[in-house]
């Protein structure tokens, strides 16, 4: 009997060492993985100086791991056996919280003081600024808080939100830009009365349609007072349509969507406004909307206006009005769909991708009559990407 | 390559398995080859350009072993070892942190930038011990040269231990017999070691990762305390975890490799703990090192110099730099303490408080061992002690490890104490121990497998010694 026991046994565990290898080897292949966003690995060729650097060793281990038969149900079985069985608060570096997905943040137990990076960003934005009102245009910088940031209140009592760090940045920036006087539409407090559960995604760590509308209405409000007289696309001339489609949030997507968020991506529909549409140069389809191409398809942020491009010019043919140059980070592109309706023409760079020119040269041969930076708070002092405008 | 990775698990070890037990029983030298051909290509793929070195090692011990056996001038071929197996440790070990501390003297020295091969601080404790064993007449110097080198060689124990004796495993080299018991144990053996590295070394990993990376001065002593004991925790399921994997591969292979762990966090003394913690290590630092310079036997001034040189060398074993010195030395003033007068003051201690005593030095001497910094030791050692004036607020990190590790921290305490042989003596002959034997082990082995696919923190320790 006992021995009968050991040969089923050792052949479970046999079966198992020598089928995954198999499967994986003749299994059907992957080359992406949406929930990551990344290209799987894969094996480097294999010659003398790779096998002797080690380089084609540590390839096969890791383009084993990636093409693991089944990893996408393997990794949603590890996500579900802590989150269910186990009931661990952080799974995979994300809090699991209260139906509200945020990062984990490690403690910190000294009070920050950035003031001095403040004031080096508001001074570095102060020459951008000086350059417009130079050319004769105006700067404004748009504030707004990152999810985990507007939704701290959703950690629970016994994790650190970051919320120490995040309200002295945004209080050495508002110190700074105060300072040198630059145009500051501050989202914090317009983003909280709103309500954040309203105008923020639950899975990803932007704001929604609805907080993009919100952050639309407080630049045309803004630039409204500076003494700009533009068509505002008002609430009831459009209608929000959501998408039918999962959405894979940036958050959701860490924990491979295996854990349930109430989220969906939403566009909107409003009076027909013909524009062109140009990307790094290269014409293409006239829409500020990239959707998915079936129901089942998944849906993230970047349906808003086809994700991060290093740089989108759209002509609304309307010369009498005003020109916008929009930069930052991706929390530009939702708010993008519904500004391009204010503005003649509408050009946006992310300093992430676009090297072509510096921002002043950009700004000095397009010469915009309004400048946007918008950036969200957790890089409000972040020299790198689009904190770097030289 | 390590044992809890995809390569080893899907490729290399099911490999190995298949091609040596196709080899039939009778072919022992052909068996004897192929699992040489094996860990060569098991070194050779962590560390290419070191395999040299191995075989260096390799050869030059086989040959020194004949010719202690050969030749009168034995003493010569010993230092000659010594030479060898001390130089190659020096030069790829030490040598960087020698020329560090000469420049830090101000002595214009070029620091060599010298990558040290994986696993040669075990290759050359088992060359030189083989050829001690020679030289003590303990055991025939080997003819062939193949089973010196799938003596030093053989993967289970290659890079992280346990340091396995030649006299261990001499006759297993030719005339072992691979039973299904053997391969049944051996196997629940390694699922078990791989589940303490995957699902309690990597997560009490994460925590002292997290916890070691903070300023110790101002991070309440709670967390600290957390921080120190998920360390201890790590260190002993990850070494002891591998220890039982290399075991439980030896027994698949029909070689009964000594234990080298026997649960050391139920000592009750400093004393007690060295005898269970790295048995291999501490047995080779007693025999070789300890014995010949006198041991007990010269008088007790002698016997605590003897100690203190055993403990310094024991830390340097460990890692070029001065917090492992400092490691070595802490041990070496409590093992001394403890032959001196507290040993005798443990003894009239109630029991619990021994266990209490033990422990606490245990932790701090983790906190030691694992300090990146002289500075970072002070700091941690007395924000241990020292930073217990905190808010709630900044207290509440120590709450969410506690809840968050919860499941694991239980079981690191349950698998620190002999829990599971307990209940092994008391379910023995029951008629359903095999099946209750073997579902825990394939429960763990399912674990093991989605933790190895879905996270990416998998370091082993012992690997940089």
């Amino acid at each position: 009997m006992k021995k009968n026991w050991q040969i089923l046994f050792l052949s479970i565990v046999c079966a198992v060492l020598f089928a995954v290898p198999v499967l994986s080897v003749f299994g059907p292949r992957q080359h992406v993985s949406l929930y990551e966003n990344r290209t799987l690995a894969s094996l480097e060729p294999l010659n003398v100086q790779t096998v002797f650097d080690g380089s084609f060793f540590a390839s096969m281990e890791s383009a084993l791991s990636d093409h693991i038969v089944g990893r996408d149900n393997w990794l949603r079985a590890h996500v579900r056996w802590q989150a269910d069985v186990l009931r661990k608060p952080v799974v995979n570096d994300i809090v699991l919280g209260d139906g509200v997905l945020v990062p984990y943040r490690t403690p910190v137990y000294t009070q920050p003081d950035y003031t001095d990076k403040g004031v080096e960003m508001a001074g570095r934005l102060a020459g951008i600024r000086d350059l417009c009102e130079s050319l004769g245009g105006q700067f404004v910088y748009v504030g707004i808080p990152e999810q985990s940031s507007a939704m701290r209140g959703h950690y629970p009592d016994y994790l650190y939100s970051g919320a120490l760090v995040t309200d002295e940045v945004r209080r050495s920036m508002a110190q700074g830009l105060a300072a040198q006087g630059i145009e500051f539409v501050d989202m914090v407090p317009i983003l909280d009365a709103a309500g954040v559960e309203q105008v923020y995604f639950c899975g990803d760590h932007h704001y929604n349609l609805r907080g993009a509308y919100a952050t639309y209405r407080a630049i045309m409000e803004h630039l409204s007072g500076l003494g700009y007289d533009l068509p505002v696309l008002l609430e009831d001339e459009m209608e929000y349509v959501a998408l039918p489609n999962p959405v894979y949030g940036s958050r959701s997507r860490q924990l491979y969507n295996a854990v349930d968020v109430h989220d969906q991506v939403e566009i909107y529909t409003a009076e027909e406004l013909p524009f062109e549409r140009w990307d790094n140069g290269e014409p293409v389809e006239s829409t500020v909307f990239t959707l998915p191409e079936n129901d089942e398809a998944p849906a993230a942020y970047t349906v808003y206006m086809g994700g991060d491009q290093a740089e989108t010019r759209i002509d609304t043919h309307r010369p009498e009005l005003p020109k916008l140059l929009v930069f930052g980070d991706s929390f530009s592109n939702a708010v993008e769909t519904f500004l391009y309706r204010s503005f003649g023409e509408m050009r946006s760079l992310d300093l992430r991708y676009y090297t072509e020119k510096t921002l002043s040269e950009y700004i000095r041969e397009y010469r915009p009559d309004v400048v946007l930076c918008i950036r969200d708070d957790l890089n409000y002092l972040s020299t790198e990407g689009n904190g770097d405008f030289e | 390559m390590t044992f809890s990775s995809t390569v080893f698990l899907f490729l290399f070890f099911p490999a190995v398995l298949a091609g040596y037990f196709v080899l039939p029983q009778k072919c022992r030298r052909l068996r004897n080859l192929f699992l040489l051909v094996c860990s060569l290509g098991f070194y050779f793929y962590g560390e290419p350009r070191g395999i040299l070195i191995m075989l260096a090692s390799i050869a030059g011990n086989y040959l020194i072993a004949l010719a202690l056996e050969r030749w009168p001038a034995r003493r010569l071929w010993l230092a000659v070892s010594l030479l060898l197996n001390l130089g190659l440790l020096c030069t790829f070990k030490y040598l960087g942190f020698f020329a560090q501390n000469l420049v830090r003297l101000g002595l214009p020295v070029m620091v060599p930038d010298i990558v040290m091969p994986i696993g040669i601080s075990f290759f050359t404790f088992q060359g030189m011990s083989y050829v001690f064993d020679v030289y003590q007449g303990t055991v025939r110097a080997q003819r062939n040269p193949l089973l010196v080198a799938l003596y030093i060689s053989l993967f289970p124990q290659l890079v992280a231990g346990p340091i396995v004796r030649y006299e261990t495993i001499e006759l297993e080299l030719t005339s072992r017999r691979e039973t299904l018991d053997d391969a049944s144990n051996g196997m629940r053996r390694f699922l078990f070691g791989l589940g303490k590295k995957l699902l309690l070394a990597n997560p009490m990993g994460i925590i002292a990762t997290e916890v070691f990376a903070m300023d110790a001065a101002v991070t309440p002593a709670p967390v600290l305390w957390i921080g120190a004991v998920a360390y201890t925790f790590q260190i002993f399921f990850d070494f002891c975890g591998y220890s039982d994997m290399a075991i439980g591969i030896g027994h698949i292979f029909g070689f009964h490799f000594l234990e080298n762990f026997n649960y050391p966090y139920i000592s009750q003394s400093i004393t007690e703990f060295w005898r269970r913690w790295h048995i291999s290590l501490s047995g080779w630092f007693r025999d070789y090192v300890y014995i010949p310079l006198g041991g007990n036997r010269r008088g007790k001034a002698r016997q605590l110099l003897n100690i203190l040189i055993v403990w310094a060398l024991t830390g340097l074993w460990h890692g070029a730099a001065w917090n492992f010195v400092l490691w070595g030395l802490y041990f070496a003033a409590i093992l001394i303490a403890e032959k001196l007068f507290l040993g005798r003051l443990l003894q009239k201690l109630w029991r619990p408080l021994r266990h209490l005593y033990s422990l606490l030095l245990i932790v701090i001497g983790w906190v030691l061992f694992n300090a990146g910094s002289l500075t970072q030791v002070v700091q941690y050692t007395s924000g241990m002690f020292t930073n217990w004036a905190f808010t709630a607020a900044e207290g509440k990190q120590a709450l969410y490890l506690l809840l968050e590790y919860r499941f694991e921290f239980i079981a690191c305490v349950l698998l620190s104490i002999p829990v599971v042989p307990w209940l092994s003596r008391k379910l023995e002959g029951r008629p359903w121990l095999e099946p209750a034997r073997m579902l825990p082990a394939l429960g763990v082995f399912a674990l093991s497998l989605l933790s190895l696919v879905s996270t990416t923190f998998n370091p082993f320790i012992y690997f940089r010694f």
